[in-house]
Parts: C-alpha cells; sequence; structure tokens
C-alpha cells in the first residue's frame, strides 16, 4: 500500500522538467508531499538535514546530468551511507544509455525512468515507479524490469 | 586668266626711266582684261547653246518618262488589288497560326519545365555521380598512396633487414677472420717464442761448443805442451842414449883397451909368466890380482849388459814413445777435424740462425702486414659500424616518420572521435530540449484543445510529428555515432539469443503483423554484442516495417561456418574460414540498382509518409559489419523480397 502521504524528493536542474513532474504528480490519484532540488549538493544535504529532523523521504527521483554533484556521485555516497542506502532511487533522465543503464543497475538504483515526450505518459511513469518503489519489499527488481515503461492499463481515477 | 609677271630684274632698268614704262604696262594690262572679258562671253554663248540643246533632249525624255509612269501605274493599280486579297488571306492563316503558335508554346512551356526538372535532376545525379567519383577517385589514390608507402616501406625495411643481414654476416666474417688472425698472431707469438727458446738454445749450444772448443784448444793446447814435453824427453832420451851409445863406445873402448891392456897384460903376463915364473909368488898375486880383475870385467860386464838391456829398453820406450806421439798426432788430427767439423756446424748454426733471423723478420714483416690487415680490417668495420650508424640513423628516420604519419593517422582518429563524439554529444543535447517541446504540445493538446481553432489543431498536430521525427532521427544518430565510439569487445555468443532478445523488443510489431522469424541454423559467433544485437535489430525491423500490407512478413535467418571458397564473393579470401549469417524476407524487396545505395546514410527509396524511416538503419548496420571486418551485401527484387548475407571472419 503506498503511504499517505508519500514522500517524495525530486533533484533535477532543469526548471521545466521540475514544473512536469509536479503537475504530473497533482494530476495522479495519489496525496504527495514532493521537495525538489537542483543539484546533488543541496540533495545530499536535505537528504542528511532529514535524517536528523524526520520524515524521510520514501522515494528519490533522480536527474543524472546535474551541477555540482552529479546523479552518479549521488548514488554512489547515499549506497554508502547506513541509513540512506535503503532510499529507493529511482534514475529519471532524459537520455538513455544501455551502458549507462547496466552501470547504475550494478550500483544500486531501483529503477530507470527515461522522461517521456508526452505528459500523460509522464504520469503514468511516475505513477508506476510510486507503486513499485512503495511496495513491502522494494528489494532491485531483475534487471529487465529495470527500465519503466509507464505500461499500465490505466490510472485509477 | 593670265597674269603678267615682271621678269626683268628692277636693278637692270635706269632709275629715270621708271615712269614711262610703269604707264606703258597698265595700258598693256587693260587691253589683256578687255581680250579675256569678250573670249569669256564667247564661251557663255556657246555653253547656254549646249544646254538649250541638252533640255530639248531632257522634255523629250520626260514625257517618255511621264507615259512609263502612266503604264506602271495602272500595273500598280492593279497589282495592290491583287495584294490586298493576298494580305486578307494571309490575315486570316496568320490568325490560324496564331491560335496553333500559342498551344506550341504551350507545349514547349510544359517540355521546358519538365526538360528544367529533368536537367535539375540529371544536373544532380550527374553531381552525386562526381562526388561519388571524386571520393571513390580520392579513396582509390589514398588507397593506391598507402599501399605505394607500404610497398615503399616494406621494400625498404627488407632492404635494411637484407642490409642488417650483410653486415651482420660482414662483421660475423670479420670476427671469424680477427678471430682467425688473433689465433695466427698468437701462433706467431708462440713461433717467435719458440724461435727465441731455440736462438736461445742455439745460443746456449753455441756457448757449450765454444766452452768445448776452449776446453778442446786447451787440451789441444795442454797436449801440445805435452808432446813438446814429451818431444823434450825424447830428445833427452835420444840425448842420454847418445850419452849412452859413448858411455858404450868408451866402454868398449875402455873394454878395447882393456882388451888391449889384456893383451898387454897377457904380454905382460907373458912376460909376468916369466916373470911370474919368476915371480910366481908374484904370478900368484897377480893372479889373484887377475881373478880379482876378471871379478871386475865381469862386473863391468854384467854392468855393460846391463847399460845393453837399458838401452834397449831406452830405445823400446823411445819407440813407444814416437808412437805414442804419433797417436797424438793423428788424436790431434781428429782434433783438428772435430775443430773443423765444429767450426762447420757452428758456420751452419750461424747460417740457420741467420735463416731464423730472416725468417723472424719475415713474420715480423707479416706481423706488421697483418696489423696493416688488421687495421684495414678495422678501418672497414669502423667503415661499416658508420654505414651502420647511418642505417640505423636511416632506420630512425624512417621509424620517426613513421611514428609522424601514424601520429597524423592518430590525429585523425583522434579528431574522427572528436566529430562522433561531437555527434554524440550534440545529438545527446539535442534530446532534451525537443523532449520538453513535446510535453509541452502535448499538455496544450490535452488540456486546452477547447481553446484552439482546428487550424490550431491542425498546426500543434503537425508539430508534433515534426518532433516525433525530429526525436527518431537524434536517436538513429546516437545509435551511429554509438557504433562508431563505444568500446569494442568480442565476445563469442550464440545468434539464438540475439534474434531472441531482438524479438522481443519488435514483440508489438511482430504480433501486430503476425510476422513469423525463423531460425534454421545457428553457429557460435565472435562478436561485439551490444553492436550485434542492434544490427538484427535493424534488419528484422526492416523486414518488419517493408512488408507487403497484405502478406504476413516471414523472415529467415541462417548462420553457418564457410570458407570464402564456398561462398563465391571476390570481396573475401578463399582460405579464410567466415560466418555466413543470411536474413532473408518476403516484403517489398527493392530494385536491384539500390543495392550499394541503400546502405548509404540518409538514402531512402520511399517517402517518409509511405515507409517511414531516417535513411540511417542500414548504414549502422554496415557500419557494425565493417567493425567486424565483414562485409555485407544486399540482394533484392522489387516486390518479391530482400535477402542480406553477412561474412564476418570466424
Amino acid at each position: 500500500m503506498m503511504p499517505n502521504p508519500v514522500i517524495l524528493v525530486l533533484a533535477d536542474d532543469d526548471k521545466d522538467d521540475c514544473l512536469f513532474f509536479k503537475d504530473a504528480l497533482e494530476e495522479l490519484p495519489l496525496t504527495a508531499k514532493l521537495t525538489t532540488v537542483h543539484d546533488g549538493e543541496q540533495l545530499m544535504k536535505l537528504l542528511i538535514d532529514n535524517s536528523v529532523a524526520p520524515p524521510p523521504p520514501h522515494v528519490l527521483f533522480l536527474d543524472l546530468n546535474m551541477p555540482r554533484k552529479n546523479g552518479f556521485e549521488v548514488l554512489a555516497e547515499l549506497k554508502l551511507d547506513e541509513k540512506l542506502k535503503y532510499l529507493p532511487v529511482i534514475i529519471f533522465s532524459t537520455s538513455y544509455e544501455p551502458d549507462v543503464a547496466n552501470l547504475l543497475y550494478k550500483k544500486g538504483a531501483q529503477y530507470y525512468i527515461r522522461k517521456p515526450a508526452d505528459f500523460s505518459q509522464l504520469k503514468k511513469v511516475i505513477y508506476q515507479a510510486l507503486l513499485l518503489a512503495t511496495e513491502d519489499n522494494s528489494a532491485q527488481p531483475a534487471k529487465e524490469n529495470f527500465v519503466l515503461k509507464g505500461d499500465l492499463e490505466a490510472i485509477p481515477s | 586668266m593670265k597674269t603678267v609677271k615682271m621678269t626683268t630684274p628692277p636693278s637692270m632698268v635706269p632709275m629715270e626711266a621708271l615712269p614711262a614704262i610703269k604707264k606703258d604696262f597698265r595700258s598693256v594690262k587693260k587691253l589683256d582684261r578687255q581680250v579675256i572679258t569678250n573670249k569669256e562671253l564667247a564661251f557663255q554663248s556657246n555653253e547656254k547653246a549646249d544646254r538649250i540643246a541638252e533640255l530639248t533632249i531632257a522634255k523629250k525624255e520626260l514625257a517618255f518618262q511621264n507615259k512609263e509612269k502612266a503604264k506602271r501605274a495602272a500595273e500598280l493599280s492593279i497589282a495592290n488589288k491583287e495584294l490586298a486579297f493576298q494580305n486578307d488571306e494571309k490575315e486570316k492563316r496568320a490568325a490560324e497560326l496564331g491560335i496553333a503558335n500559342k498551344e506550341l508554346a504551350y507545349q514547349d512551356g510544359e517540355k521546358e519545365k519538365r526538360a528544367a526538372e529533368l536537367s535539375i535532376a540529371n544536373k544532380e545525379l550527374a553531381f552525386q555521380n562526381k562526388e561519388k567519383e571524386k571520393r571513390a577517385a580520392e579513396l582509390s589514390i589514398a588507397n593506391k598512396e598507402l599501399a605505394f608507402q607500404n610497398d615503399q616501406k616494406e621494400k625498404r625495411a627488407e632492404e635494411l633487414v637484407v642490409a642488417n643481414k650483410e653486415l651482420a654476416y660482414q662483421n660475423q666474417v670479420k670476427e671469424k677472420r680477427a678471430a682467425e688472425l688473433v689465433i695466427a698472431n698468437e701462433e706467431l707469438a708462440f713461433q717467435n717464442k719458440e724461435k727465441e727458446k731455440r736462438a736461445a738454445e742455439l745460443n746456449i749450444a753455441n756457448i757449450e761448443l765454444a766452452y768445448q772448443n776452449d776446453e778442446k784448444e786447451k787440451r789441444a793446447a795442454e797436449l801440445s805442451i805435452a808432446n813438446e814435453e814429451l818431444a823434450f824427453q825424447n830428445e833427452e832420451k835420444e840425448k842420454r842414449a847418445a850419452e849412452s851409445r859413448l858411455a858404450n863406445k868408451e866402454l868398449a873402448f875402455q873394454n878395447k883397451e882393456k882388451e888391449k891392456r889384456a893383451a898387454e897384460l897377457s904380454i905382460a903376463n907373458r912376460e909376468l909368466a916369466f916373470q911370474n915364473d919368476q915371480k910366481e909368488k908374484r904370478a900368484m898375486e897377480l893372479d889373484i890380482a887377475n881373478k880379482e880383475l876378471a871379478v871386475q870385467n865381469q862386473v863391468k860386464e854384467k854392468r855393460a849388459a846391463e847399460l845393453n838391456i837399458a838401452n834397449i829398453e831406452l830405445a823400446f820406450q823411445n819407440h813407444e814413445k814416437e808412437k805414442r806421439a804419433a797417436e797424438l798426432n793423428i788424436a790431434n788430427i781428429e782434433l783438428a777435424y772435430q775443430n773443423e767439423e765444429k767450426e762447420k756446424r757452428a758456420a751452419e748454426l750461424s747460417i740457420a740462425n741467420e735463416e731464423l733471423a730472416f725468417q723472424n723478420n719475415e713474420k715480423e714483416k707479416r706481423a706488421e702486414e697483418l696489423i696493416v690487415a688488421n687495421k684495414e680490417l678495422a678501418f672497414q668495420n669502423d667503415e661499416k659500424e658508420k654505414r651502420a650508424a647511418e642505417l640505423i640513423v636511416a632506420n630512425k628516420e624512417l621509424a620517426f616518420q613513421n611514428n609522424e604519419k601514424e601520429k597524423r593517422a592518430e590525429e585523425l582518429s583522434i579528431a574522427n572521435k572528436e566529430l562522433l563524439a561531437f555527434t554524440y554529444v550534440s545529438s545527446h543535447d539535442l534530446q532534451e530540449p525537443l523532449r520538453k517541446i513535446q510535453t509541452f504540445v502535448s499538455r496544450i493538446r490535452d488540456t486546452e484543445s477547447a481553446n484552439l481553432t482546428e487550424k490550431g489543431k491542425e498546426f500543434f498536430c503537425r508539430i508534433q510529428e515534426s518532433s516525433k521525427r525530429m526525436q527518431t532521427l537524434i536517436e538513429d544518430l546516437l545509435a551511429f555515432s554509438r557504433v562508431n565510439t563505444a568500446e569494442r569487445i568480442f565476445v563469442t555468443t550464440d545468434l539464438q539469443s540475439i534474434i531472441e532478445e531482438v524479438e522481443a523488443e519488435l514483440k508489438e510489431s511482430i504480433e501486430e503483423k503476425h510476422a513469423i522469424v525463423e531460425v534454421k541454423e545457428v553457429c557460435p559467433i565472435n562478436v561485439i554484442r551490444f553492436q550485434f544485437r542492434q544490427l538484427m535489430l535493424n534488419l528484422i525491423g526492416n523486414a518488419l516495417k517493408f512488408s507487403h500490407p497484405q502478406v504476413p512478413p516471414r523472415i529467415v535467418i541462417t548462420c553457418k561456418n564457410q570458407t570464402g571458397r564456398e561462398l563465391n564473393n571476390e570481396k573475401l579470401s578463399l582460405e579464410k574460414k567466415y560466418c555466413h549469417i543470411r536474413i532473408s524476407d518476403n516484403g517489398i524487396g527493392f530494385e536491384p540498382k539500390f543495392a550499394e545505395r541503400i546502405f548509404e546514410v540518409f538514402q531512402k527509396l520511399h517517402d517518409k509518409e509511405e515507409y517511414a524511416g531516417t535513411g540511417i538503419g542500414l548504414a549502422i548496420v554496415k557500419k557494425i559489419v565493417e567493425n567486424h571486418n565483414g562485409i555485407i551485401t544486399a540482394t533484392g527484387e522489387l516486390h518479391k523480397g530482400a535477402r542480406f548475407d553477412i561474412y564476418i571472419p570466424a
């Protein structure tokens, strides 16, 4: 069951993408508390402060190409942190490179979303990611299920 | 008109005559003028008569001409009427021609348009052909040049190798010879030592001989002294023998004297006998005295005998001494002979020494020659080392040039990579703004369409289509540059697993078109796996895309190892083994003339409304095959299907 509200952090330096994400989230049938940061350093600061002052986020959506500290560095740091290493990390990137995706899977990312061009598709894939990542048993999926396509029948209204 | 000239110079006329002459001169002038005027008037009268006659003739001619003109005017009138009729006819015909011309002009316009279009198309084709030929020629030249450079390098490398071998051989020979010379030198040194030893021995032998000679001379001297002594002793003995003989003679004489005395005594005896008779007593005494004398004689005789024996002995001794002297003489002769022999031998030894010295000289000479030869060899070695050094320098230079070329090749490679990386990065970065445009458009379509006119909606649809197409183009470009830049790791894998992955990826399209993908034969292949996956994806994807609308696609894939000989393709080496992968379909195929062109980037045979695509897919396929050092051929027949044959080294 999805927590209510589901607490999310989005790390993305692109303001348009942040807007799309926020709008998509608002149109989904769930209650969410979204915090947005625009670079890796801000993100780490937030997560570490959060670990002192709850509530910690349920899911992190992480862009790869960010200023100051990129998504790869963030992922590596999170996986070394005793408390933060269990935070599901969903890669949220414009591009898709098989090699890069393989590497991220190895480093422990939970899912990989290639930002869709279609807004309704964006909603679907965010919803799918939240459903999967907030399941009780949120272990890393099999590799062939690593990349999310938003292939849902429909979003319940 | 005549003019009177002053012909007399003024100086010839006296001054007082001048006024009279002037007066005369004026009257003459006046006369002259009248004559002239008269003549002129006569001439004018003549001219006028002539002109009147001419005018009469001209008037007659004009009258004739006027008549002619009246005739001609009548004729012209008739002709004009005829012309007017003809002009009417012509205008009619001109009108007809005008219509025909317009039609022709229209047709020409059409033809020109078409010709212009054809001309443009031809020019374009010609330009493309030229470009291709140029590029082919450039490539051919570049290949030839490279081949030539490689040849030159190989030649030069071979020459250098040969030269090196020769040098090595010469060095070996020289080292051998040097070693032989060293041995020869050592031998010579050994022989010299031996000779020196022998010379030393000979020297010692000479010294010994000299010593022996000395000794012999000493002994000879001693023997000579001994001989002299013996001679002296002999002389002494002879003297003594002579003295003995004298003594003997004296004794004999004494004996004779005694005999004489004995005779005298006998006489005396007789006398004495008488006297004896007389003196018997005294005789008796005398007898006793005689007896005593006899004893004395006997003693003396004994002594003579002894002396005689001593003489005999002396003679014997003399004889012995003579013998010994003769023997000594012989020994002397022998010694002299031996001395001579020794001298001879010494002379021989001296000669032998000289010869040895000569030989030593010769050997020294030869040693010098050998030293010279050694120096020359050393010089030659130096020269060869120099040349070797030069060759090394030349080699270094070649190596340097090679390095430079490699550097340049590397630089070009780097530049190429940079270019590809640029393509990659730019394509990569283009994705983001494009995606955002698409997202915004999708949001307008979803939420704002009520506020849009139909036209506005249509324009947004067009934006979306163009964006989608641009997205595909960028993705294909990315795939193309990825094929060029990504790491190439060859692994041995089986084609079946790759095909299964591709089938999974194309699942929707396969199901939608009811396609059958049939894998008939498979064998292990050694490939860059992700690239080969892309290759199979593109080829199977193409087979699905270019299928007959009514016929379910059937794609047949085979894979087997074959030798170049079995494969019958001139680009393959006969003896080499190849993995031959064939993908054939029953789609729309293509005209055989496009078999090469379909592999070029952005080459398409269909317009994008009919069959979507960017014209990059087969270029990627070809690039991947080339990355595997293989070749790909396409065979097609319009409406019957296409077949792709891939040959990669097994």
